[in-house]
């Protein structure tokens, strides 16, 4: 059995600042991570594959600009491999080229029965990498998944929904993206981390996996980028001296509600 | 010299930061277990004995970031690490090490260090502790004090006099009957870890479980000492690095004439002189485990990474305080906590004189 998990390298939110004048965001001191989502989804892979054991090889897929960076730290959470396209011209994509370069690469990894993806990436989580990469790829796609059991030629899931659990089964070849309750992703260990450079990572061009640079082209743009924040209107309802009326009268007037007398 | 530290060390790094995230909710114990199930018991021992391969650099940043969340566990582990395994790699027999040492690198035994005695401090000189030969065993009497995680070890390196020969060393194991405890000191800080007196009478220790030969104690403790004023520097270090991180948090929220306080020409110049001091202990901790992983002579180095690190870890956790102002001061911030247990790292470890005068002894003779 080979299962296939996609991860984003993605900028760490903690070190993004927000500029104070026009709240813009500075990506200056930024470091980058594996998407926490996409944690989930190597978790997921690597107990299937603890599980299934003997046969059963995980394999990883990324794209981007500078994921080279990414490979130690993958493949000290329990992955084999990693097969990746680093170019310069996937800075910035959107969800549509990355799904169509991940899905040339899986093609290209051949016999995939299943791929595992985050719900979303922890940076844009515009949440159609999964669902686009069944559609390439022409196999089911299992969404929101909260638990999921695999044998030899399927899976069966619970995929959490806003009302209620849905259960489902598919066969193979099947995309699934999972939730963050999924499970709690382990801590690489020591040895897991010196045996990463150990073992293979495979890098492809575009060229490699028959994709033209002219064919990147994003259709959707990004017009501009701002972070928000945390405006305290400094009232306290309740506070001494102040009747909880004139509070909140006050707090009306910050958020400039107007009150209808009638 | 630089340290720029490799991808894998700062994967290492990366680890331990999310594994410590959470210590401030684990006991000691459990915190031990974790540290084994990611291999972290044995960084610097070789393959063959279960470590990791890796090196004394490598561990200090793993013992900084869990002082940063807990210099409880960073002091208890550094102590099973470098101070009870080392000795047991570094001098143990072979069998010794087939004994004790895998079973200490995988945390199936918790490992201590005991040398010091009552009123009379820990100058190995003096020390009443004593071991006498009876047939293939010794025979050991004394009192221990101050012993770290006492009671909660399996294992104590001890420290008694052999006569004629000198200072010795010796594994002894908590489960033989004749080994005893005492109530536990009340402590200021580093409430984390226990800290108990260790009563050994009559206590019958196989021969083989000396480490070195019969007199050879005295260097195995300045060797051992030395290098956990490595670790203890990088605890000082990580606790200063956490008052630093949490004293900005603060300053950018305390709202004070109508800015936050960080805007302040007085709090940022305690800021970059704390970072300053840091960075500066830091270094000098990262250079004695360098010159450790050399094999090169690492003392001076390490007693100035300590000396350094204890005056600077000192002040930078009072500015702390200064920066959270009434708050600081209570029990309500971490400040409060970091500030108690930062003295407690940087009480001196050495058996002969000031760590001061044993710097300067390196230097002018």
């Amino acid at each position: 059995m080979k299962i296939a998990v996609c991860y984003k390298w993605v900028p760490d939110e903690a070190d993004i600042r927000i500029e104070e004048e026009n709240l813009s965001l500075n990506f200056d001191k930024v470091k980058y991570k594996i998407s926490d989502y996409d944690r989930n989804a190597i978790e997921l892979g690597a107990t299937i594959k603890e599980a299934i054991g003997a046969g059963t090889e995980l394999v990883g897929v990324t794209c981007g600009s500078g994921v080279e960076k990414s490979l130690k730290d993958a493949l000290s959470r329990g992955i084999d491999s990693v097969y990746y396209v680093d170019s310069k011209v996937l800075a910035d994509v959107d969800s549509q080229v990355t799904s169509k370069i991940l899905a040339a690469i899986i093609k290209k990894i051949g016999d995939v029965d299943l791929i595992i993806c985050g719900e979303g990436s922890s940076d844009n989580y515009s949440q159609q990498v999964g669902p686009r990469l069944s559609v390439l790829l022409g196999c089911s796609a299992v969404t929101f998944a909260n638990k999921v059991d695999v044998d030899g030629s399927g899976l069966k899931a619970e995929r959490k929904l806003e009302d209620g659990i849905e259960v489902v089964q598919s066969e193979f070849p099947a995309v699934i993206t999972v939730l963050p309750d999924i499970n709690e992703p382990r801590i690489p260990g020591l040895k897991q981390i010196l045996a990463a450079k150990k073992k293979p990572s495979y890098a492809l061009s575009l060229a490699d996996i028959g994709i033209d640079d002219g064919e990147i082209q994003k259709s959707i743009t990004t017009i501009n980028l701002t972070g928000s924040v945390m405006d305290r209107k400094n009232i306290k309802i309740g506070g001494e001296g102040v009747s909880a009326i004139d509070a909140i009268e006050e707090l009306l007037k910050k958020v400039n509600f107007t009150v209808n007398d009638n | 010299m630089q340290f720029k530290l490799s991808e894998e060390q700062l994967l290492i790094k990366q680890s331990i930061k999310e594994f410590a995230a959470d210590l401030n909710n684990s006991s000691f114990i459990d915190a031990m277990r974790g540290l084994a199930d990611i291999d972290f018991l044995g960084i610097f021992y070789p393959e063959e004995y279960g470590g990791a391969g890796s090196n004394f650099l490598t561990y200090i940043l793993a013992i900084e970031e869990l002082a940063k969340v807990s210099a409880s566990t960073a002091l208890g582990y550094a102590t099973h690490c470098n101070m009870a395994s080392y000795s047991v790699f570094k001098w143990g027999s072979e069998e010794l090490k087939q004994k004790y040492l895998s079973e200490l690198l995988q945390g199936k035994k918790l490992g201590t260090f005991a040398y010091g005695e009552n009123r009379e401090g820990k100058d190995l000189s003096e020390i009443t502790t004593v071991a006498v030969k009876d047939g293939d065993m010794y025979v050991i009497n004394g009192t221990k004090t101050f012993v770290i995680n006492a009671g909660l070890a399996d294992l104590y390196i001890v420290f008694a006099t052999v006569e004629e020969k000198g200072l010795s060393a010796f594994v002894i194991d908590k489960a033989l009957d004749e080994v005893s405890f005492s109530e536990p000191y009340g402590m200021m800080g580093l409430e984390g870890i226990e800290v108990k007196d260790i009563i050994l009478e009559d206590v019958k220790v196989p021969a083989g479980n000396i480490i070195g030969g019969e007199g050879d104690a005295e260097k195995i403790a300045q060797e051992v000492l030395a290098l956990h004023s490595i670790a203890t520097a990088i605890i000082a270090v990580g606790i200063a690095q956490a008052a630093m991180e949490k004293s900005i948090e603060y300053g950018k929220e305390r709202v004070q004439f109508g800015r936050p306080i960080i805007k302040f020409d007085a709090i940022q110049s305690m800021i970059a002189n704390m970072a300053s001091n840091i960075a500066g202990a830091r270094l000098l901790a990262y250079q004695a485990a360098d010159l450790k992983d050399n094999d090169e002579n690492y003392h001076l180095d390490a007693y100035m990474a300590k000396l350094f690190a204890s005056k600077i870890g000192q002040e930078t956790c009072i500015d702390a305080i200064q920066i959270h102002g009434g708050y600081g001061y209570s029990k309500e911030m971490d400040v409060e906590r970091l500030f108690r247990d930062v003295k407690g790292v940087t009480i001196n470890d050495f058996f002969k004189k000031p760590l001061q005068l044993t710097i300067a002894e390196q230097l002018i003779y």
